[in-house]
Parts: C-alpha cells; structure tokens; sequence
C-alpha cells in the first residue's frame, strides 16, 4: 500500500510492514496505524512512520543494540492487550530523540508490538530505573552540522 | 470540574466500563484503583506528561541518520569514515 510521509513523500509498505496502536501513544491521539521503515544500512535504527498523520514520524532503535541488560517486565494486562501467545512474537523498541548534543532513547515507556499479529503498545515501565531520556551517545559537530 | 465525596471502598463509575475505587486512605495520601477496558490506558498524569513531551520531541527529530553514532561508538571513539 502506498502511504504519504512529510519526510520521504510517497513511500510504497508492505503490509506486513505496518503496526497498529489502538491504544495510541501519548501526544498522538490522530494516529493509529504506523509503518516500520528501514532508516540506515547499518540496521540500527528505524523509522516509524504514522499512516493517519504524514507528519509524524519517530526514529527508533532496539534498546538491546545500546543496553545490553535492558529487559522489561511485561504485566499480564499489557501482554493481554498485545493479544500475546508467545514470547516470541515480542518486539521492543525505543524512540530516540536528541537534546543538545546528546542522542537519548525513551527506555522508561518503549513500544512494543506482536510480531505475528503486529499490535503495539506504548508501555509504561514501572522500574523506575530507566529514564525517558536515557543517554545513548554524543551527537559530535560534523552529525549536527548536517540538521536542517 | 465534578467533584464527590467518597469513602474508603466506594466507587466511582464513568460510563459504562470504567470503575474508580478509593482503596485506602491515610493522612494526605489516597491509594485508588482502576478497572478500565484494555483500549484505555491509565497512567499517573506527571508520567504521561513526561511520555507525551518525549514523545514529541522524539517525533520531530530532524538529521541525517547515517551520521549518528552506532552502538558502542561512545564519545571520541567514533570513526569518521
């Protein structure tokens, strides 16, 4: 299906491609739907692009790659929600913003999606020990002078 | 604003499906609990605060992505290609 993306124009997905949140995440009620894009060649991040709002659209990365003990705990009502049969299907990630010059990944609500029935949920952790704005890297100069 | 009085163990409804119950309370502080359909999240308003601004920080992300730092490429240690 083709989609419409203030970033990248016209973008072609697949379905297989898509996720949905009924729930929404916070400061989006529009958007329901969203696509998982491909964002660089080294397959660290990704772009989560709205299908409702070509606007919006969130760079995101697996929390594992950065955090090698990240783990959540995943409540019954959140795995219920998910529609979840098996561990497996989980995926989780984390959006990724930038302050100053600092790349930080939101560790304290990461979205997680059934893989096999591509349902997602903005959770809410309850380990107080992750921040919403967990410190990932430096953002040097050269990167920022290309930021429009 | 409604604003009702309620004791320990007594309910609020809204709408249909969703139950308000005061659960205990103690000096300043009142414990609640939520029953409410799996579509309706409920979360402490200063955390959904703090979700809902990193969200959209997050949303408008500007830059060029293949320029960010990888995994492990912590600060000064970064190859420049």
């Amino acid at each position: 299906m083709r989609i419409q993306s203030v970033r990248f124009g016209a973008v072609d997905v697949d379905a297989s491609r898509v996720v949905e949140f009924p729930a929404r995440l916070p400061g989006f009620p529009q958007s329901r739907r969203y696509a998982l894009l491909w964002a660089d060649a080294r397959e660290v991040f990704w772009w989560l692009q709205s299908m409702d709002e070509a606007g919006v659209c969130f760079l995101v990365t697996d929390p594992a790659l950065w955090v090698p003990d990240y783990s959540i705990d995943l409540r019954p009502e959140d795995a219920r929600r998910l529609e979840l049969r098996s561990m497996e299907d989980l995926a989780v990630v984390a959006t990724v913003a930038r302050h100053g010059d600092r790349l930080t990944a939101n560790l304290r609500s990461p979205l997680v999606f059934n893989a096999a029935t591509r349902r997602g949920v903005q959770l809410v952790l309850g380990d107080e020990s992750w921040s919403v704005r967990h410190d990932l890297a430096s953002v040097e100069m050269p990167a920022l002078a290309g930021i429009a | 604003m409604l604003v009702l009085s309620r004791q320990r163990d007594q309910t609020v409804m809204i709408g249909d499906e969703i139950e308000i119950t005061v659960v205990d309370i103690r000096g300043d502080r009142v414990r609640l609990g939520f029953k409410a359909p799996a579509q309706v999240p409920v979360h402490r308003k200063e955390v959904y605060e703090s979700i809902r601004r990193e969200n959209q920080r997050a949303a408008g992300f500007r830059g060029d992505v293949s320029q960010l730092p990888g995994p492990g490429e912590s600060d000064g240690e970064r190859e420049t290609a």
